[in-house]
């Protein structure tokens, strides 16, 4: 459908819109249109845009979730292996269960005193589920990439300002330099720049 | 959307309701009407045992409903104008809950045991197990002198807080107090009826629910110490008032949640525009106090474990021997791994029915939670479920919670299901996308 040559030359079109309601229009009629790779900008989080957009649920919650749930299993290894291992009833099961025991003995409690790990297993479940969120984020951003396409459009700074932008990629299958453009310009952008690649 | 619907929606839900309420009402007079006659059988003290724990189930959605109906004054959200009628509704079963208690103590402390040579088969002496014959074992003096020297110690020591005279007057306060917030409340609530909202209308609610908040955390930590905690008059925790008293605010959240789906399933789609939205924030909401019970009711373990003090450990031991470790492990999974696991899932808390399935579900558990924090106090370290005493509990509990449900039903129908003059009625979401449009490929 579109022309190929022109999808080569640049990374896409983006519109610039004064309102988080008209980017979220915008979002909605290209959609409808079948737009597929595209992508808002705006300062603040804007309710519907990501339906808006037909964006997919990342899986993200997933990796958190494990992310964990490797905490939890890592609190609790840390501290039964350190302290003498599971009840010696386990040894039948677990070969290596007293490898590396220690043996603390803490105010002649038992050596296996699950209660007592609890909360040291919770705090690794936040912390592991915590960097798994926020290093899965910087990945799925695409870091350790710095520079973007989009910075090379001047208006673009503002979008961290006042401004609300949509981005359609030359990627789209729908996307065609001239047809593109044209259907931006019925949504009554303030602007419509051209994005080098 | 539901604003428009306002009056049609009680219209609609009507007869459902007066169904429900005419249910409740024949299953409350079979289940007490079992209860008195396996009483006869079993014993009336077991009886009134189980009346009392019971009690607890309804009281807890009673008193949770007007916490809920004080925060959601406070912090204003969407949520909170949707469930006020109904949390107004619980509000206003206090004053006939207030004379079921007056009933239930009177009769267990005076008639308490009408056959005197009835005693429960197991007496552990070892811990701190009380063969009473009162309710509550410290109002009965002729065994508080047979204990051993120091139980008797500690107890003495109590018994002038501990005594019935200063016990009915904190009760009589306490409920009188709930009941004058409640009915401040309802009064604010027919007025914005009658004159339309108003910025002095709600200063009025929120000067009402802010210190009403405060009142209630200090009420309910007497009124839990008295009612349950003294049911084992020589153990004590700092930590229990506040389950107690959360344990109401997520019983009426989750009681709440399963009367909005009920009374739309069939007449609003749950599924789109707002309905979308408020099942998403009551699914976190209940989330949210799934983990909190959880993480108090491990704080109360863990503190009393590595403590382990002679006044303190027998509550756990008492509730993890002869059959109660399986009632301990079912609340641990019940109340919080299923709950929370099932919640984490986005799509449950957006779909009405799981959120109203998740919602009983945590009803139930909420009843088992109840049992399981009173009942070892007079069966210690030995739980039969195949027994008549055991079913006379189900019967009492399922019983009171039916009569409760009949007058909250009754109560429901007086007023519109919404505000019809909240200020948060026009409040619209920013943007809904519409999910039906099909997405075509027709460009070019």
């Amino acid at each position: 459908m579109g022309a190929a040559p022109a999808k080569m030359a640049s990374f896409g079109l983006l519109a610039e819109f004064d309102n988080p309601q008209a980017l979220v229009d915008a979002a909605d009629r290209a959609r409808r249109e079948g737009f597929v790779k595209m992508e808002g900008y705006s300062p603040f989080p804007v309710e519907g845009l990501r339906e808006a957009l037909g964006q997919k649920r990342t899986l993200m919650p997933v990796a958190i979730f494990f992310g964990g749930i490797t905490g939890t299993i890592t609190g609790f290894m840390l501290q039964t292996l350190t302290s003498g291992g599971l009840p010696a009833e386990w040894d039948a099961w677990i070969p290596f269960n007293q490898w590396f025991s220690y043996r603390l003995n803490i105010a002649g409690r038992p050596f296996f005193s699950w209660q007592a790990f609890v909360p040291p297993m919770f705090e690794l479940t936040i912390l592991f589920a915590a960097f798994t969120a926020v290093f899965g984020m910087l990945a799925i951003n695409g870091y350790p990439r710095l520079n973007h396409p989009l910075f090379e459009v001047p208006e673009f700074g503002r979008a961290s300002v006042d401004r609300f932008f949509l981005c359609i990629e030359s990627e789209d299958k729908l996307y065609d330099n001239e047809k593109t453009r044209e259907f931006l310009k019925n949504l009554k952008p303030l602007t419509i720049s051209e994005v080098p690649a | 959307m539901a604003a428009e619907t306002n009056s049609n929606l009680l219209e609609q839900a009507k007869p459902r309701i007066n169904a429900m309420a005419a249910t409740a009402l024949t299953v409350a007079l079979v289940a007490l009407g079992a209860t008195v006659a396996l009483g006869l059988v079993v014993g009336t003290g077991p009886m009134f045992r189980s009346l009392l724990i019971g009690y607890m189930m309804p009281f807890g959605l009673a008193m949770g409903s007007l916490v809920l109906l004080m925060i959601q004054w406070c912090t204003a959200g969407y949520w909170g104008y949707v469930l006020r009628s109904p949390l107004e509704a619980g509000t206003r079963t206090l004053p006939v809950w207030g004379l079921v208690f007056a009933l239930i103590a009177l009769g267990g402390l005076t008639i308490f045991n009408l056959r005197p040579d009835y005693h429960p088969e197991n007496h552990h002496e070892e811990l701190n197990v009380v063969s009473s014959e009162k309710l509550w074992p410290w109002a009965d003096h002729e065994l508080v002198e047979h204990l051993h020297h120091h139980e008797k110690l500690v107890v003495e020591e109590k018994l002038g807080y501990l005594n019935v005279r200063f016990f009915a007057v904190r009760a009589a306060i306490a409920f009188s107090i709930w009941i004058v917030l409640a009915l401040l409340l309802n009064r604010v609530a027919r007025r914005e009826e009658a004159e339309g909202t108003s910025q002095k209308l709600r200063d009025l609610a929120m000067q009402y629910s802010g210190p009403g908040i405060v009142i209630y955390s200090i009420t309910m930590l007497f009124i839990s110490t008295d009612w349950s905690m003294s049911l084992q008059p020589i153990w004590y925790s700092s930590m229990f008032p506040v389950i107690f008293g959360f344990g109401q605010l997520l019983g009426a959240l989750c009681l709440n949640a399963l009367v909005y789906v009920m009374l739309r399933s069939g007449i609003e789609d749950l599924s789109t525009g707002r309905n979308k939205k408020l099942m998403r924030d009551l699914g976190s909401l209940i989330l949210g106090f799934v983990v909190f019970w959880t993480y108090i009711s491990f704080s109360q373990y863990l503190l009393i474990w590595s403590t382990n003090l002679k006044e303190e450990v027998p509550f756990f031991i008492a509730r993890t021997n002869g059959g109660w470790e399986y009632v301990t492990a079912a609340l641990v999974f019940g109340q919080f791994v299923i709950p929370f696991f099932v919640l984490l899932l986005r799509d449950v808390s957006r779909s009405g029915k799981w959120l109203a399935r998740v919602a009983g579900f945590i009803l139930v558990m909420r009843f088992i939670d109840l049992y399981w924090q009173m009942k070892p106090a007079f069966r210690p370290g030995d739980f039969n479920f195949f027994s008549l005493e055991t079913v006379m509990d189900l019967a009492a509990g399922a019983g009171l919670f039916s009569l409760w449900l009949f007058v909250f039903l009754r109560q429901l129908v007086r007023f519109e299901l919404l505000p019809v003059n909240d200020y948060r009625k026009a409040t619209e979401p920013v943007h809904t996308v519409s999910d039906d449009v099909e997405v075509a490929g027709s460009h070019g």
